[in-house]
């Protein structure tokens, strides 16, 4: 996939959980993980605006790039 | 959706078909066997050949005036294929109500648009097709007389088109339960 996810190197940033995450944005640990792991299909705009906001940064903090 | 008398009822339906094509394959293979073991039982037995189907009337002795035949007269690669036709057309009809079934049941446990039913609706298609193949060929053999030709039937070829459309739908329907499923 020619996105990647950063969120795991975001969360050892703020030093922060995945279940810590998962609360406070409001999606299940199991969402997060389909999410870090790539597999997610799509990613809605609420969810990625909840994310920035608990890890105070920007959409291309946790989002990527990468040319296949 | 578990209380759904509709879909409760269509299950019912598909094991009592289910059912009734068993005991017509038994009775079919019992019914070839004892031709080939006693076959002067079936000396005044009439048949007839009407369109590509063998036809049993009861009520039909054999005389000089009518055209039929006796079942005895029946050659013996006619008696196999003959067999293999009906036991294939049974089996394949018993195939595709089972696979009907599994998707009525998941239906009913709200998994409407898995991927197991896509693949059901695909064999269904081919299960049919395979009768369409099956019930248009004939090829009779009695004593000097032979039938053979190919009538082919709309209705099997336009429920093989209905189940090949409804795998398509099934299919789709499936990407868009799992694009939903994986939109975090």
């Amino acid at each position: 996939m020619s996105i990647i996810i950063n969120l795991d190197i975001m969360l050892e940033k703020r030093g922060m959980k995945s279940n810590e995450l998962a609360d406070i944005v409001g999606i299940t640990t199991a969402n997060l993980s389909i999410l870090k792991t790539g597999k997610a299909r799509a990613i809605r705009f609420s969810t990625l605006e909840a994310i920035c906001e608990a890890l105070d940064c920007q959409p291309g903090d946790i989002l990527e790039f990468v040319k296949d | 959706m578990t209380k759904n008398n509709l879909l409760n009822l269509a299950i019912v339906i598909c094991k009592i078909l289910q059912s009734f094509h068993i005991v017509a394959l038994i009775v079919l293979t019992v019914l070839f066997v004892h031709i080939q073991i006693d076959g002067n039982f079936y000396s005044d037995k009439v048949i007839t050949v009407e369109n590509q189907n063998l036809t049993y009337n009861a009520s039909m002795a054999m005389n000089s005036e009518n055209k039929g035949q006796t079942l005895d007269q029946m050659s013996t690669v006619t008696l196999y294929l003959t067999y293999i036709k009906y036991a294939g057309i049974l089996a394949f009809l018993f195939f595709s109500i089972r696979e009907f079934q599994k998707i009525i049941k998941s239906v009913k446990n709200l998994a409407t648009f898995q991927n197991m039913n896509f693949k059901s609706f695909r064999r269904i298609g081919q299960y049919v097709f395979i009768y369409f193949l099956l019930s248009s060929f004939y090829s009779y053999e009695f004593g000097f007389n032979s039938y053979i030709g190919f009538i082919p039937s709309l209705t099997p070829l336009t429920v093989t088109l209905v189940a090949f459309i409804m795998a398509e739908i099934f299919k789709e329907g499936n990407l868009l339960m799992e694009d939903k499923e994986l939109t975090i």
